[in-house]
């Protein structure tokens, strides 16, 4: 059993890595995330042609491809669902970092008192962009690059 | 087909390098479509943490059950705590496509 990986090559060739087996600890990982995502079967991981390989995600790649998993790894990654599947990479150039912080306002939004949100948005002129959580929990909004104090939000 | 939009939308990120850790010595990644929002967090020899929020009702699943707004603030912590402690360059993102669709 193996994940198939398809890209571009670090010198810039378009390439098919091609079959490659990996370990079962990446897919066991990931396997957990398809599940929480509702995805069931064999999927395709695919990375979009024609990006810029950094060093990290050629290092990944290689990694890919060397592994050899053992016996009890191929049992896992059948049992796991993971036959006929292939890993594909995007480019690392999308702003996870932002993408995450989103979501993850997302998600702070929903624990906000609806009452506390609406007054601050009034006072603030605008919907908020992102709210966070700092490391000891306290609820931080963003508005921009304009960062509201958090003592507003815990007034 | 909803299951097909779903397939198509579902991203994962995660660090290029699989032996890559955070500070302490656990690993996290992030996953979306675009109904959920889920963090994975494992710490070595221990069984990994599951965050799924659901974006529409707001509500928050622990490792399948029901979380609590206390819930939702750890994983936001934990989520900010990755952010911290990786850059851009070192993640990277997993497009999921059910194999025999468009990626």
């Amino acid at each position: 059993m193996s994940l198939e990986v398809s890209g571009i090559v670090p010198h810039g060739q378009a390439h098919r890595i091609g079959t490659a087996p990996t370990s079962g600890n990446r897919l066991g990982a990931i396997k957990i995330v398809l599940d929480a995502l509702n995805i069931r079967g064999p999927v395709t991981l695919t990375k979009t042609p024609g990006v810029h390989l950094n060093q990290s995600i050629a290092d990944t790649l290689h990694s890919i491809q060397l592994l050899q998993p053992n016996s009890l790894q191929s049992e896992a990654i059948r049992t796991l669902g993971f036959s006929n599947s292939v890993l594909t990479l995007v480019t690392a150039d999308e702003d996870n970092r932002r993408k995450i912080k989103a979501r993850l306002g997302e998600v702070a939004h929903s624990v906000l008192d609806p009452s506390i949100v609406s007054n601050l948005e009034k006072v603030f002129g605008a919907p908020f962009d992102e709210v966070m959580v700092d490391d000891n929990g306290a609820l931080i909004v963003l508005n921009g690059t304009k960062e509201i104090e958090k003592s507003l939000v815990e007034e | 087909m909803a299951l097909r939009k779903t397939h198509e939308k579902a991203r994962i990120v995660q660090f290029a390098d699989d032996g890559r850790t955070l500070p302490d010595g656990s690993k996290i990644i992030y996953a979306e479509n675009d109904e959920k929002i889920v963090l994975y967090h494992k710490h070595p020899l221990e069984r990994g943490t599951s965050y799924v929020y659901d974006r529409k009702s707001g509500r928050i699943t622990v490792n399948g059950k029901e979380g609590t707004n206390n819930d939702k603030k750890l994983m936001i912590k934990l989520g900010g705590y990755m952010l911290d402690n990786v850059h851009d360059y070192e993640l990277v993102t997993v497009s999921v496509t059910q194999k025999g669709q468009p990626g």
